[in-house]
């Protein structure tokens, strides 16, 4: 090896950034990343930006809430739970069949139902999937606490194939309408399996800003709100409770817990019914948000929520809720500005980024010892 | 202690068997008791004369098998809705050379595997099995079974499944992203050979070019993601897999502009003087998007015609490249980079302190896996004679994972039966099954509904071909569970 010097050195990268940068401009102009249609697109409405800010936070929070269930399980027994996104589609199903007892049929033939229902929605919602997530752990993954790593994951990636089949079989239930009156309550569900399906009307599309050329929703404030709610509950239980504590603990060290008297295996059950019960609540956000939910949503929606958890640092739970952000806005800004059909492969491209350069996420270093 | 004249295994093996002739019936039933024949064969514990002890569990379990059949032949064909089956296969005559034949088989594959001479025990299963191979398509196509196309689909598949063998089986990378390489692949020979740019490049030239191609991309793949640890390097190449489709699926509108002449153009408000580079006058259209490429160029040889519904050509092609690539792996697997894969797996630590080449002998595994899903994805794309982007979604990866688990990882022949069974099933079993179904339900429940709301709703819920992924899920969650090394498990891991 010659000595070069630093200043050369330094040139050198800098030429070699640039290249890249080059490269990626070029090659990447097929999927959207054309700068010089993304500076007149923001010259001529900067208002977008902002808006699609607004959008981004809003998705954003609902990958946070799904994410938190990646990462509260990564946390304490290092396992990618992939059937994880399948329990959230299966939630916004129990989210959609739980408003659907009280969707009325509105005089312009569509469907709505009252903003109290989707509050109390969310119970169901919840339940259902914390009880579904720590029963998924029961079965699938529990005997297999001492095997290798690799072992669990293909357990829960056919867990999450399970759950796939029985989100399309839900959808036959639709069926039923045709028999009688009283099974109206799956007219929600349409008559086609695998077809995807709308959320009854709940909140108003209307501006709350009045004339103001950017768009927020009650929807978008309700989303948000519902995640901050979330957010600092989970903070609390995980600080400032014993079975929080007690999760921490066994996050650190499984063994050491076990001997300080901890029932392990009745923790990671409850660190499952969390994860479970929040991507529930996901699944109602979701819904509410979108309008609609289908059975393939899972795969997607766990992928792009697991990016967001590996972005901010696996196992760490600020790590989520700021990966989750980002992910949200890198996902709204690449539907305006890039294009929507390549957004999911911008999304791959920085999970797969992060775990080659930075497997540790942004705020990993806290947790070093779990990432 | 009593002796049992039946293992477990021939009994699971009689029940999965009994249930598969009970929905296809007519013909099949002589491929089934072969099939089980071989299996009660194989389960004997080979000894000189053993093959006196294969008599009666061969004939019981062949009989089971016939019976089976005969409930098809006279009391499910008489539910609505079935398929014709041909009137010879329902003789008695049938019924009864079907039960010596599947003894016959049993017997022999005894007497072949406790040959005193060592080259008979070598060669002779493997001359049995090859004969039965010939036979097949000559029988298949006598018998009218139309499950020819399921066997060639199901011999891609199994070629897919060894070369993931080698990545997650031999040097234990868990390759989530592994129908990239297949779409590489098929891609590849439909650009070489389809009318999308109009080139006929000689197809045993493109096959290889295919190969290539992916093995390249496995290389720029795998270079990178080898260091990792196992849950990051399923992540990552299922992030890869992801990502191929969705290229596949969007590049049919592309121009290119000169990113420098791009900017400044837009900053000085005049977008048309930016400097074009490529799909100028008209978007250039790569890959013809979700409509795909069709049709594909297909093998020459001469003599021979390799055209769609005519399947005796395509079989013996494809089965030959199983056989070379059995031979190939194989031998690959006892030279010195197959022990070192196995090393590696083993035991890394020891591995690399015993001088071996860490990231070069997986990046080897990680290529020749994807060169082999690379060549099975040519071969695909030749033989539906169309690609498009939606035949290589994320469940493709875990189907040939499904074959590789339920199989055995790290065993060729474990590899080869769990591509059969998957793919057999998915294509075949469930289809058949539905069939079944249906006729049961119209003659039983729905005599008794006369709501034709709720007949929907049960035919749709009894559907057996919706729950494909059902059955996939529960095999792996299954096999984790209760045998994590397979049906046959490799040599290795029955020392152990």
């Amino acid at each position: 090896m010659t000595e070069t010097n630093p200043t050369t050195q330094r040139a050198l990268r800098i030429l070699l950034i640039v290249a890249i940068g080059y490269l990626a401009l070029l090659i990447g102009q097929p999927a959207g990343l054309d700068v010089g249609r993304i500076i007149t697109d923001i010259v001529k409405t900067p208002t977008n930006v902002v808006q699609q800010l607004v959008i981004g936070l809003a998705n954003g929070s609902i990958i946070v809430i799904i994410a938190l269930g990646y990462t509260l399980v990564y946390g304490i027994i290092e396992l990618v739970n992939f059937a994880h996104g399948e329990v959230f589609m299966l939630g916004a199903f129990t989210a959609l069949m739980a408003l659907s007892i009280f969707t009325t049929t509105t005089a312009t033939g569509g469907l709505t139902a009252p903003f109290w229902a989707a509050l109390l929605g969310f119970i169901p919602a919840m339940v259902l999937c914390g009880l579904l997530n720590a029963g998924i752990e029961r079965l699938a993954y529990r005997r297999l606490r001492n095997s290798p790593k690799l072992a669990v994951l293909i357990s829960a990636i056919g867990m999450s194939f399970i759950l796939q089949n029985i989100g399309l079989q839900f959808g036959a239930l639709g069926k039923l309408t045709q028999v009688g009156p009283e099974f109206q309550v799956f007219q929600v569900l349409g008559s086609n399996n695998a077809a995807p399906k709308s959320f009854p009307v709940v909140l108003s599309t209307e501006n709350l800003l009045g004339d103001f050329p950017i768009r927020i929703t009650q929807a978008d404030v309700l989303v948000m709100g519902a995640a901050l709610v979330l957010m600092l509950a989970l903070n609390w239980f995980v600080q400032s409770t014993r079975l929080g504590k007690a999760m921490r603990a066994v996050a650190q060290n499984r063994d050491a817990a076990a001997m300080m008297g901890i029932n392990v295996d009745q923790i990671i059950a409850l660190t499952f019914l969390i994860g479970g019960a929040l991507a529930g609540a996901a699944g109602m956000m979701f819904g509410l948000y979108n309008g609609t939910v289908v059975f393939t949503m899972g795969f997607t929606a766990g992928l792009r929520s697991f990016t967001a958890a590996v972005l901010g640092g696996i196992g760490n739970i600020r790590g989520a809720a700021l990966g989750g952000i980002l992910i949200g806005l890198l996902a709204a800004f690449s539907d305006q500005y890039l294009a929507v059909r390549w957004t999911n492969a911008w999304v791959f491209l920085i999970l797969v980024l992060v775990l080659l350069f930075r497997p540790t996420g942004l705020l990993g270093q806290e947790s070093g010892d779990k990432a | 202690m009593k002796q049992k004249i039946l293992s477990n295994a021939e009994i699971i093996g009689i029940l999965l068997m009994g249930f598969v002739a009970l929905i296809t019936g007519g013909w099949s039933v002589i491929i089934i008791v072969l099939l089980i024949g071989a299996l009660v064969g194989v389960n004997t514990e080979a000894e000189p004369g053993a093959w006196r002890k294969a008599l009666l569990p061969g004939a019981i379990s062949a009989a089971a098998v016939v019976l089976a059949t005969i409930i098809h032949n006279h009391v499910i064909m008489g539910l609505p809705r079935q398929e014709p089956i041909p009137a010879a296969s329902t003789a008695p005559l049938v019924y009864i050379g079907a039960i010596v034949l599947g003894t016959a088989m049993a017997v022999l594959v005894v007497a072949l595997r406790s040959a005193s001479d060592a080259r008979v025990r070598k060669f002779g299963l493997i001359g049995l099995l090859l004969a039965c191979a010939v036979a097949f398509p000559f029988f298949e196509q006598y018998a009218q079974l139309f499950w020819a196309n399921a066997i060639i689909v199901a011999m891609i598949f199994a070629m897919q499944a060894l070369g993931l063998n080698i990545v997650a089986g031999y040097a234990g990378m868990l390759d989530l992203g592994y129908v990239a390489f297949f779409a590489i692949g098929g891609y590849t020979i439909a650009f070489l050979n389809s009318p999308q740019f109009n080139l006929q490049v000689w197809f045993w030239l493109v096959i290889w070019v295919a190969a290539a191609a992916a093995a390249l991309f496995g290389l720029i793949l795998g270079t990178p993601v080898i260091p990792l640890r196992g849950d990051y390097l399923a992540i990552v190449t299922l992030g890869f897999g992801e990502i191929v489709p969705i290229v596949f699926r969007n590049l049919n509108a592309i121009t290119i502009l000169e990113p420098v002449s791009s900017l400044v153009a837009a900053l000085t408000g005049n977008p048309a003087s930016a400097i074009c580079l490529v799909g100028c006058i008209e978007p250039f259209n790569l890959t013809n998007g979700t409509d795909g490429i069709t049709p594909i160029g297909r093998p020459i040889f001469p003599g021979v015609q390799f055209v769609t519904g005519q399947y005796i050509p395509w079989y013996f092609l494809i089965l030959g490249l199983l056989i070379a690539s059995v031979f190939f792996i194989s031998r690959l697997r006892n030279s010195r980079i197959g022990r070192a894969w196995v090393a590696i797996r083993e035991d890394e630590l020891a591995a690399n302190s015993m001088g071996i080449n860490l990231v070069r002998t997986k990046l080897i595994a990680f290529m020749l896996g994807a060169m082999f899903s690379g060549f099975a994805g040519a071969f695909y794309g030749s033989y539906v004679s169309f690609i498009s982007p939606d035949a290589f979604d994320f469940s493709i990866s875990v189907i040939v994972l499904c074959m590789v688990i339920l199989g055995g990882t790290g065993s060729i022949v474990g590899v080869i039966l769990g591509g059969f069974i998957i793919k057999v099933t998915d294509l075949l079993l469930l289809d058949k099954l539905q069939v079944v179904m249906g006729g049961l339900l119209q003659a039983t429940l729905f005599q008794g509904i006369e709501n034709q709301g709720m007949q929907n709703f049960l035919e749709s819920l009894f559907n057996a071909s919706q729950y494909k992924l059902l059955l996939f899920g529960i095999i792996l969650v299954t096999m984790m569970q209760f045998r994590p090394q397979g049906l046959v498990p490799s040599t290795a891991e029955r020392k152990a």
